[in-house]
């Protein structure tokens, strides 16, 4: 459990653009034997929601917002040596964003928890065209595909991508999620059977 | 060595690189296809807009001394995009896509290492000279008249060499200590890279369909969609217009920015018709709320979905039922609006104000009753700075008179006082 205490200060700081007390943090965190679920929650996620809030209400800029994502990603990528947790599970997953969808924050979270847990994780990253999709799912032959949105206006795309990935891979397990979602909308994922809402870190680590 | 020679020394590879990149040949030889020089100004549009934006906001002493409106080069690009609209010149993505990617390294320099901004203006500043050169390479390949769809190139016309001179002294003036030389060359050395990306995108170009990208709307407003179909890009910018024309602030408080900001998100509006309406009213409620906490109370968006829903039914009249779904959140946000405060009373308010105030202010500031009613009653369902961001302009001294300010005080009072009846 992170304090809120430290959880303010670590938002003072991204809100800051201050590396360097952001870095200090998480080494602290990791070096200290957090919990990589919690890290990410408590202090990664909540942080970015907190600055998208403050960023909705005019009170950050746009540049100041990207500066923020820019360091949560180096966080993450500092927290990856700390993935490794030994298990192997020997499972795959393909994890991707859909065309035009540019935030990759939380689709790469749920790729490094996955890792956590002994799967090979392929993370696509940012805007993935659908082609390029179905070429990994082809090459890698994955156990799970994770799709994630983090805008809901990008839902077409979502769809489009779902509508292919389905049609040619129509026995596959498919995880979608993201901030999209947080006020509700899943419904659009009804039609697509093998397709399921992922709510949380929490429910990914429940059901692996 | 002063940071102007700095500087040449620094970039002399980029530059023999970047002008034997095949882009720079075709244009020499004039078989550069006009596609590829649209996009080109379309591309440089972004970037110019988001530096020139971060340079006229930066508080960074050094440069405030160096930067300075005569500088900026959007508006050159613009007028010749405007030339070139006519002609259907379908958008470049990757040449965009390069363009953002410089875009995003501007708005994070700008908070983590400001100086860089002026090792991109050097580079940005200093392509004046090549294209001054290149001009008339222009104006034959596509048989343009003066200096039509050219400005850009044309920049400081034959006082190209002078300003660049000025520029040179300014710079070596201002930054003068070697210590403050770092982030300039880091930040000019970004520019080439990222600019040789863009030019190998723009030729050959790829094929592709013809897509519309919200570049060539707005070139400040990132990645988001917009119709496919021109015919309803050009209701969507018709409804903005309305908009602006029924709400004179708009044009006072945001100005062309602003206008292309309005076209841009309006565009976007009209792409949600795809979606059903529970998730369609979830994007506007979301709109509502950044936009009212910005200064723009959701009476603006309220009318501004009726006129959307009218133009785009007028252009696709085949869509309408899709189009009746911006009308129904239009009558959401307007039930909302008067569920504290009867329809009645919200008119009567809004108009008193006009009573108030001199008949001069009236015309020029059209329907601010209105506006100070309905950020008031958002405010109050809700939207934190909805009030705040609106009254803060309204009483600026420097902008209004005393009489303005007292009448717009006196509309807040009494409109907060009818919503907490």
């Amino acid at each position: 459990m992170i304090k809120d205490e430290l959880y303010q200060a670590y938002l003072h700081a991204i809100l800051n653009g201050d590396r360097g007390a952001c870095l200090n943090i998480v080494t602290n965190l990791l070096e200290n034997k957090i919990n990589i679920r919690e890290l990410y929650t408590q202090l990664f996620q909540k942080s970015m929601y907190r600055i998208g809030e403050l960023w909705e209400m005019n009170k950050i800029s746009v540049a100041r917002e990207h500066l923020a994502t820019a360091i949560t990603e180096n966080m993450l990528s500092l927290s990856y040596p700390h993935l490794v947790s030994g298990s192997q599970s020997a499972k795959k997953v393909v994890i991707s964003c859909t065309a035009n969808e540019y935030h990759q924050i939380g689709g790469k979270m749920v790729a490094d928890i996955l890792e956590f847990h002994g799967w090979d994780a392929h993370f696509l990253g940012a805007n993935t065209p659908v082609d390029e999709l179905l070429q990994c799912i082809d090459e890698v032959k994955p156990d799970l595909i994770g799709l994630s949105l983090a805008i809901y206006f990008n839902l077409p795309a979502l769809e489009t991508t779902l509508d292919a990935v389905c049609s040619h891979y129509p026995n596959s397990d498919i995880l979608v999620g993201g901030h999209a979602f947080i006020c509700g909308g899943t419904s659009a994922l009804n039609k697509y059977s093998g397709t399921h809402y992922l709510e949380s870190l929490a429910q990914l680590e429940k059901n692996i | 060595m002063e940071i102007m020679a700095i500087l040449k020394a620094e970039t002399a590879d980029y530059h023999v690189k970047l002008e034997s990149l095949p882009y720079f040949c075709e244009l020499i030889a004039h078989r550069l296809p006009l596609e590829c020089y649209v996009n080109q100004l379309r591309a440089l549009s972004v970037v110019h807009s988001v530096l020139e934006d971060q340079l006229a906001t930066s508080t960074n002493q050094q440069i405030l001394s160096v930067w300075n409106d005569d500088l900026r080069k959007l508006p050159l690009l613009l007028e010749d995009l405007l030339f070139f609209e006519p002609r259907v010149c379908s958008d470049n993505i990757p040449s965009i896509d390069s363009a953002l990617s410089m875009v995003e390294k501007i708005r994070l320099i700008s908070i983590e290492r400001p100086l860089s901004l002026l090792g991109y203006l050097y580079v940005m500043e200093g392509s004046t000279l090549g294209n001054y050169m290149h001009q008339p390479d222009i104006t034959e390949s596509y048989h343009l008249g003066g200096l039509n769809g050219s400005q850009y190139y044309a920049g400081y016309k034959d006082k190209v060499r002078s300003h660049w001179q000025q520029f040179a002294d300014k710079m070596n003036r201002v930054i003068s200590t070697p210590a403050l030389y770092p982030p300039i060359i880091e930040g000019a050395h970004e520019t080439f890279i990222g600019l040789e990306k863009l030019y190998r995108s723009l030729f050959p170009l790829k094929k592709s369909n013809n897509t519309f990208h919200v570049a060539r709307i707005n070139p400040e407003a990132g990645n988001h969609p917009i119709p496919t179909d021109k015919r309803e890009i050009q209701a969507a910018l018709n409804a903005s217009n309305r908009c602006w024309s029924e709400y004179p602030y708009y044009e006072k408080r945001y100005g062309k920015r602003g206008k292309r900001f309005s076209d841009s998100d309006t565009c976007w509006l009209a792409t949600l018709t795809a979606l059903d309406q529970i998730a369609l009213q979830k994007q506007i409620d979301w709109l509502c709320r950044v936009l009212a906490a910005r200064g723009m109370p959701s009476l603006l968006l309220e009318s501004l979905l009726y006129y959307l829903s009218q133009e785009l039914t007028t252009a696709v009249p085949e869509n309408k039922g899709l189009y009746q779904k911006l009308l129904i959140s239009a009558d959401r946000l307007k039930l909302n609006r008067l569920k504290k405060i009867e329809e009645q009373i919200f008119r009567n308010l809004a108009e008193e104000f006009d009573q108030f105030v001199e008949l001069d202010m009236r015309d020029e500031y059209k329907k601010i009753g209105f506006l100070l009613v309905s950020a008031v009653v958002d405010e109050n369902n809700g939207i934190p700075e909805a009030l705040n961001s609106l009254h803060k302009w309204l009483v600026d001294s420097d902008r209004f008179p005393d009489g303005w300010i007292a009448a717009v005080e006196k509309t807040i009072n009494k409109a907060t006082s009818k919503v907490s009846e």
